[in-house]
């Protein structure tokens, strides 16, 4: 029944000039304020990047509050430094310290995506996490047994279990997402990655035992050019082609209701987006972060494209309450998760 | 009376209905096009915040909302209702493009001030407060790991070592406060290095090479000089204090977060490391001749390092060297010697 399906393209609409203006604004205020405004800034971003995302006639937006946020950030500080202190008491603080952190992160990681889903708007309808955090404990403890029992060589299962269980619990309005995508293509993605990682890194390490002597008194040298090419060759290559493979998984034939998405990321697109964009970054002093940011969204939304069945819509579920306890952690770890934009 | 045409969501379903909006001189708002017209008071209705040029919302009661891009309807409704002075504030300098170009251009300055000057600074001042044990500490497992990576134990003969040793002992003698020891090692080519706890390693394949006794003393001076500045320390502050504030700053740019903060980085972690070399160029320079050796002999070393190294110098790219590059370095220590 392919003909029932419609296609609808993201796009981005934000520009690079506009984009500057905020933003300097917010790091010039984060600065003076030291730090407390970073949670206005936080979610004024989010509003700019989610409003400018179009897809099928209409936008994202963020409903978050900055209140909630700032009070998340500040009680995560809080807990972290704690922790911090703690560890350095004594050896048993320490251990004790360790098991709590890898004991909180299941919660962290469902808190945070919840916050961020909950707070995502489109078409006036929220998107939704209905994941509970004794299943993120399970699948966490079953991944991560295995990450250990096989030295790490388990390690996409854990990328693809902890997917599976984020997005299969995500909705919009009351409509489920629905994802399929088989376990071994994760295994492909990173050894496809390694393919290109192992290589490199051998010539890599091959040359630098021969440029040795580097340091101390004679200390010639820095490292040759084409050293540092092999360098930032192995820093970015595989980096693309696990992100573009990732990316393609994630999205492609992820299911919303009836509807669905499709991705075409191409590893040499994002390889010459890093690039540029980490060049001209440090080329500008930081000047055209906002620049970076706004290329990375026109090319992420280039890539994907809803399949509309019939018509878009989905009914309001019944709301619950995230504290914003989760999002202060997600900024410090970085645990966000980029579904549903 | 002003009339704008919107999407109107209900709130319940994700459907769109297009309504017109208008409101009337009363500051009711009127809505068309849902059913039977509705009308709520303007105090009623909120408008999302503006961020940029993208549409505006407005909430009504009971979670419906309207979205639309005619700016300049919603700008009146702000305006009749009045808009907080926090966001009215941040509308002006976002609006404000000399304000905005000056401010960027500070954060730049800022940023390159930060990175030249106050991370140097604030390294130093950190160094100096650790405990004398946390460079013993970190002195004694680098030598260990070093023993066990790349060198081997030195193969010369004790009476060229006792030699050797006692000049170095004439020249520590000068630094009392500090914890300089000598070791000799094998098997990295002609080289001196400096351990944060101030121990000095020079190689047999140096004492092989150098055509003078005062060759070897000028190396020992240069990482004598690593020692009495605490460099080994001050650049491990330095290059992580770098990564953190280049990663906390680009963040995500880039995507791969390996990257973008890691160039930036590197290039201030070689910034770092050159100035501590040409330190330890002046402290040893200094050095050599309050000991009665003649400086001359360390460049006339590192002119000869430099013929026997890379074929090809021009091959490297001067903003990533841990060092100075060596013509500059030859010429500032014959100047300074010379200026003697």
């Amino acid at each position: 029944m392919q003909h029932d399906y419609r296609p609808a393209a993201f796009r981005f609409t934000g520009n690079a000039s506009e984009y500057f203006r905020i933003w300097v604004i917010h790091t010039a205020l984060t600065l003076l304020t030291l730090g407390v405004f970073s949670a206005w800034a936080k979610v004024r971003t989010k509003q700019y990047f989610y409003r400018n995302t179009v897809v099928d006639g209409s936008s994202f937006d963020y409903v978050g509050k900055p209140g909630a946020i700032l009070r998340g950030r500040v009680i995560a500080g809080a807990v972290l430094v704690a922790l911090f202190l703690l560890s350095h008491y004594s050896l048993g603080t320490y251990a004790g310290v360790l098991a709590l952190t890898l004991l909180a992160t299941p919660w962290v990681l469902v808190a945070s995506i919840g916050f961020n889903a909950q707070n995502t708007l489109y078409r006036n309808i929220r998107f939704h996490f209905t994941g509970r955090a004794k299943e993120a404990y399970l699948v966490c403890a079953k991944a991560a047994l295995l990450h250990v029992l096989s030295c790490g060589l388990a390690y996409p299962y854990l990328v693809f279990s902890l997917t599976r269980y984020a997005v299969r619990r995500y909705r919009w309005g009351e409509l489920p997402f629905e994802w399929n995508t088989g376990c071994a293509r994760y295994f492909g993605a990173h050894m496809l990655a390694s393919c290109f990682a192992l290589p490199l890194y051998l010539v890599l390490f091959a040359l630098a035992a021969r440029a040795r002597g580097g340091a101390g008194v004679g200390g010639l040298s820095g490292p040759p050019l084409a050293m540092l090419v092999l360098f930032y060759a192995y820093l970015l290559i595989p980096a693309a082609i696990l992100r573009a493979r990732l990316k393609n998984l994630l999205y492609d034939g992820l299911a919303v209701g009836e509807h669905v998405v499709s991705a075409n990321f191409r590893a040499w697109e994002l390889l010459k987006l890093y690039l540029t964009n980490t060049l001209l970054v440090v080329l500008s002093v930081g000047l055209l972060i906002p620049w970076a940011r706004v290329r990375a969204a026109v090319y992420e939304a280039s890539c994907l494209t809803l399949h509309v069945r019939g018509e878009l819509v989905a009914k309001v579920a019944p709301p619950t309450d995230r504290r914003a306890l989760g999002e202060g952690f997600a900024d410090l770890g970085d645990f966000e998760l980029g579904v549903g934009t | 009376m002003m009339e704008f045409a919107a999407n109107h969501y209900d709130g319940v379903t994700s459907r769109a209905r297009e309504v017109s909006v208008w409101i009337d001189d009363q500051n009711v708002l009127h809505l068309s096009g849902v059913g039977a017209p509705l009308g709520y008071s303007l105090s009623d209705v909120q408008i999302a915040p503006r961020v940029g040029s993208s549409f505006r919302a407005l909430l009504l009661p009971g979670g419906a909302r309207c979205e639309t891009y005619d700016r300049r309807v919603v700008d009146e409704i702000e305006r009749r209702q009045g808009v907080s002075r926090a966001t009215a504030l941040l509308r002006r300098l976002e609006r404000n493009v000399p304000l905005v170009c000056v401010v960027g251009l500070a954060l730049a300055l800022s940023l390159v001030a930060v990175v030249l000057a106050g991370i140097p600074a604030l390294a130093e001042r950190a160094v100096r407060s650790l405990p004398a044990s946390v460079a013993q500490q970190l002195g004694k497992s680098a030598l260990s790991v070093l023993d066990h990576t790349e060198l081997r134990p030195s193969e010369l003969p004790i009476w060229r070592r006792f030699e050797i040793q006692r000049r170095f002992d004439g020249l520590a003698r000068r630094y009392p406060a500090l914890p300089l020891a000598l070791e000799f090692r094998r098997g990295i080519g002609p080289n001196a290095l400096a351990l944060p706890d101030g121990t000095v390693i020079v190689t047999d394949e140096l004492v092989e090479f150098a055509r003078d006794d005062g060759e070897i003393l000028a190396a020992i001076a240069h990482e004598i000089g690593h020692v009495h500045h605490t460099h080994g320390l001050r650049l491990a502050f330095e290059s992580s204090t770098a990564l953190a504030l280049a990663s906390a700053y680009v963040g995500d740019v880039a995507a791969v977060t390996a990257l973008s903060g890691v160039l930036p980085a590197a290039l201030a972690h070689a910034r770092y490391s050159r100035e501590h070399e040409q330190e330890a160029d002046d402290f040893a320079v200094a050095l050599l001749v309050t000991g009665g050796v003649e400086p001359q002999h360390f460049a006339n070393l590192l002119r000869r390092l430099g013929r026997r190294s890379l074929p090809d110098p021009g091959a490297q790219f001067a903003y990533l060297a841990s060092h100075p590059p060596l013509p500059e370095r030859i010429a500032r220590l014959e100047g300074t010697s010379s200026a003697r």
